[in-house]
């Protein structure tokens, strides 16, 4: 009882999905979003915004090298997960592209200037 | 909604995977490891989890409940071969519609069965009512957790979500964990945790209450136990030793070096580390301190070593005691023994005698001749068993029996113990002492006597016992069978000069300081001061009365006044007072109808006059003179006998039934009893009836039968002493008692003179010589 406990707490309550990290950078007149997200596939991903808030959501899916495999350790998260981040400006007009790099998955916003000023 | 999928399923045991709650489990049976192998090669670690209704270790379709988790596996390691630990996130509850697959794993045709979302004020109010009891549980559970705990519930605004998490930490039998995975509404699903919850509580209060109470108890010893440490530092500080410490320390050492047999070694360290562990306040401490010593102090393996040379021991015997010659053989040809064998039992003796011919002293001289530590233990009024034999140690203030304080006192194991007045046990309620004795006295059992204190065998076969005693009819049979008795008879005159001589007038100088030229004393006082001033078997009055003499001369030499040379039979008035007993002389006439007969007394010897009278007119027979019912029967024997041969007698027959007639014994306040003044009362009688006087100058003895046979009586030596000394010159006795006469002094034979009879119409021939010759012109009629 008491480590399943632990392990509870450790990892928060009604936290269904997992949650990618990630990196924020200001970029001229935007924002670039950096998603430690390796082994994902594109069309998996979905991406909303609703105010001043981005919702990454999406699914990685495991895939096997070899046929009929045993495993000794997993560690990676898989299936779904999600990711809200809060920026300091409305992006409902925001011009919003993607990217995958590396196992990184990169965002790109760009604000239009007049709705900025 | 038509939304089904097919999933691995793992079975589990005792606990249920909820929706939202990560939960750890371990998989250990080939199928599940199969099936999570399974599930994780899957692209999106899935699994459907589901409790086991029994427990069972392959489970079917049958053996599982219907609803279930989905849940996916978040992590996984794999220890060992066969067994892997995983983390799976519970996502959604799923009913189980259809096992597809039992090998190589399971897999389960599902539908999710979303939980219920109703909401309502009741729901929200229960909600409430389980959050207040939760922290009020962490008040009670007192542990690091509790801040994630209470942080935990404050942010979970789903009802079910609290639900679940809940279920999951309360260690809930599996049957109730599957109820509230199944609860169909979230009012059901909180009602269920609501009373689970309580009765949480209910638990841990009471067992907080229990681990306080433990808490106080605990406190309260651990004080003392600091206290006492400190105290001990302190003393240690002072530079003086715990008290108790270097007791038991002592006690150690004294045991370390003692030597015991290995038993009780054994029982005195369990002794010893029990009162190590006791506080020196405590009763129970000095009960087992005092038990210690005593183990300690007894001589299990100590004895002096017997020096066994007999003509040294004849002559300690003889210097100590004059004549008793037949007890000191007994104890020399014991002593031949004990240098053929070392290892003899060691015989148990009673001496049985008058008061002060000695037994004590023997006992200390036998003790003497063997080089052994002599003891002595009166029995005298002991009416409890417990006296000998102890008390049980649980008893406040319990002692060792006399026993086992004696043989301690001895500090040998095998001493000379005399075991004085035997013959004068009580025994009431609280038990027999004489019972104990018996074991005691047993050579066969003696070996481990117990005393009740002790509790540990004692070995007490190597004692010498010796027990005294004035009267042997009082000592219990069983008793009397184990000792071997050997009887000590009152001393004659020219003994008891004999003793006074060498024995008594020594110790009396030596008291008080004088010289043998100081106190001399001439044998006729002597004689005088033995007949004149003392009455007794023994020789204990004439200590004191030579005490006397002495002291008076020692007081007229210290006021320097002059003294006679010699102390003379006239002086002795002025000494010692007028004279105190008159010799019970010899009747000079006896009137018809009284004889001479002799009496056997604890104090020696005595003449006893036995008078008979006619009644006219009367019918009865009177027996007077506080007489026992011995006696009394001899009496009706001896007249009934008379009765019935009266003619050949030569007595009238008509006298009988004419008249009655009364026999009276005097000195009517002395109890008398005993068959041995039956021939008197007949003589008595023949003199009554025939009207002849009895010969003044003869005494008897004897118990009559109703044919006139005469039978052995005791206690002649003192009876024919007591005839001598009032100035008899006849004794008649029975003949078997002629061996006695072996034992008097050649004075006697030659004074006096010893008809044996055996029928009594020997006696009244003897006795009466006016019916010797009636007799006579009888039988030549």
């Amino acid at each position: 009882m008491r480590k399943r406990f632990l392990l509870c707490s450790a990892q928060g309550f009604g936290n269904l999905v997992w949650q990618p990290l990630a990196d924020i950078y200001r970029i001229g007149n935007g924002w670039l979003v950096k998603l430690d997200l390796a082994g994902i596939r594109l069309e998996d991903v979905e991406i909303k915004t609703k105010g001043n808030c981005l919702t990454i959501e999406g699914i990685r899916r495991d895939f096997q090298e070899e046929e009929s495999h045993n495993y000794y350790a997993m560690e990676i998260s898989y299936n779904r997960f999600r990711k809200s981040i809060e920026l300091p400006v409305q992006l409902e007009h925001a011009e919003i592209k993607l990217d995958y790099r590396d196992g990184m998955l990169l965002i790109r916003i760009e604000q239009e200037v007049n709705k900025n000023d | 909604m038509t939304d089904t999928q097919t999933l691995p399923l793992l079975p589990v045991r005792n606990t249920v995977v909820f929706p939202y709650v990560l939960t750890p489990l371990s998989v250990e049976r080939l199928i599940s490891v199969n099936s999570v192998q399974a599930a994780a090669a899957s692209e999106e670690k899935e699994i459907f989890i589901v409790s086991q209704k029994n427990n069972v270790d392959d489970p079917t379709a049958d053996d599982l409940y219907t609803i279930g988790t989905k849940a996916i596996i978040k992590k996984l390691v794999s220890p060992r071969p066969n067994t892997i630990s995983i983390a799976v996130q519970g996502i959604e509850r799923a009913v189980l519609i259809k096992v597809e697959q039992t090998e190589p794993f399971m897999t389960g045709r599902i539908r999710l069965f979303p939980v219920p979302q109703d909401t309502s004020t009741e729901i929200e109010a229960l909600r409430r009512a389980i959050l207040e009891q939760v922290s009020k549980a962490l008040s009670l559970i007192q542990s690091d957790a509790v801040l994630d705990f209470s942080q935990l519930f404050a942010n979970t605004g789903n009802a079910m979500q609290l639900v679940y998490t809940i279920g999951s930490i309360l260690n809930l039998p599996v049957e109730r964990e599957q109820a509230v995975l199944e609860a169909a509404t979230v009012l059901e699903a909180l009602t269920l945790i609501h009373s689970y919850v309580t009765h949480e509580i209910q638990v841990l209060e009471l067992s907080s209450q229990i681990s306080k109470k433990v808490q106080n108890e605990m406190s309260k010893e651990q004080r003392e136990y600091l206290l006492r440490q400190q105290m001990k530092a302190i003393q240690q500080e002072l530079g003086e030793k715990d008290p108790q410490e270097s007791e038991a320390q002592l006690l150690q050492e004294r045991l370390d070096k003692a030597q015991l047999p290995e038993e009780i070694r054994k029982e005195a360290d369990r002794e010893l580390s029990k009162l190590k562990k006791l506080p020196a306040m405590a009763p129970e401490y000095h009960v087992i301190r005092t038990y210690l010593e005593l183990i300690l102090e007894l001589p299990w393996l100590k004895g002096t070593e017997d020096e066994i040379n007999i003509e040294k021991a004849r002559k300690v015997l003889d210097e100590d005691h004059y004549d008793l010659k037949e007890i000191k053989e007994r104890i020399l040809e014991h002593l031949g023994v004990l240098k053929l064998n070392p290892q003899a039992k060691s015989p148990i003796l009673c001496f049985a005698g008058p008061p002060g011919v000695g037994k004590t002293s023997l006992g200390q001289s036998i003790a003497r001749s063997l080089g052994r530590t002599f003891e002595r233990l009166s029995l005298g009024g002991m009416h409890d068993e417990a006296e000998l034999r102890g008390h049980r140690r649980t008893y406040i203030g319990a002692m060792p029996g006399a026993i086992i304080r004696t043989i301690r006192r001895a500090g040998v194991n095998n001493p000379v113990l005399m075991l004085d007045e035997v013959d004068k046990l009580g025994h009431d309620f609280r038990g027999d002492p004489a019972a104990a004795l018996l074991e005691i006295l047993d050579p066969e059992q003696n070996r481990t006597f117990r005393d009740n204190y002790l509790d540990l065998p004692f070995d007490l076969s190597k004692v010498f016992f010796i027990t005294t005693a004035n009267i042997l009819d009082t000592i219990p049979q069983p008793l009397l069978d184990r000792m071997e008795i050997l009887r000590l008879s009152g001393y004659s005159e020219e003994e008891k000069m004999e003793i006074a001589k060498r024995y008594l007038i020594p110790k009396q100088l030596k008291e008080t300081g004088l010289t043998p030229e100081q106190l001399k004393i001439s044998d006729e006082a002597l004689r005088r001061l033995i007949s004149r001033y003392t009455r007794e078997a023994g020789v204990r009055e004439l200590e004191r009365m030579i005490g006397r003499l002495a002291r008076k001369t020692a007081l007229m030499i210290a006021e320097n006044k002059s003294q006679p040379t010699e102390i003379l039979p006239d002086m002795l008035i002025d000494y010692l007072g007028p004279e105190r007993f008159f010799l019970e002389q010899a009747r000079k006439e006896l009137p018809p109808g009284v004889s001479t007969g002799l009496a056997w007394t604890e104090a020696g010897g005595d003449v006893l006059y036995i008078e008979a009278t006619l009644l006219p007119e009367g019918r009865s027979m009177t027996l007077t003179g506080h007489l026992g019912d011995v006696m009394q029967e001899s009496a009706r024997a001896a007249h009934s006998y008379l009765w019935s041969n009266a003619e050949k007698l030569g007595i009238d027959p008509a006298l009988f039934q004419k008249s009655g007639v009364h026999i009276h014994v005097p000195a009517g306040a002395i109890k008398k009893d005993g068959p041995s003044a039956g021939i008197t009362i007949a003589t008595a009688l023949t003199s009554l009836y025939s009207g002849l006087p009895v010969d003044s100058k003869t005494g008897m003895t004897g118990e009559i039968t109703l044919t006139g046979l005469v039978l052995p009586i005791g206690g002649l030596k003192e009876k024919v002493l007591a005839a001598r000394r009032a100035g008899l010159v006849r004794v008649i006795l029975p003949k078997a008692n002629l061996k006695d006469l072996r034992d008097l002094p050649e004075e006697i034979h030659k004074e006096m003179e010893f008809i044996p009879v055996e029928h009594v119409t020997e006696v009244l021939a003897t006795a009466i010589s006016g019916l010797r010759e009636r007799m006579a012109a009888n039988t030549a009629a």
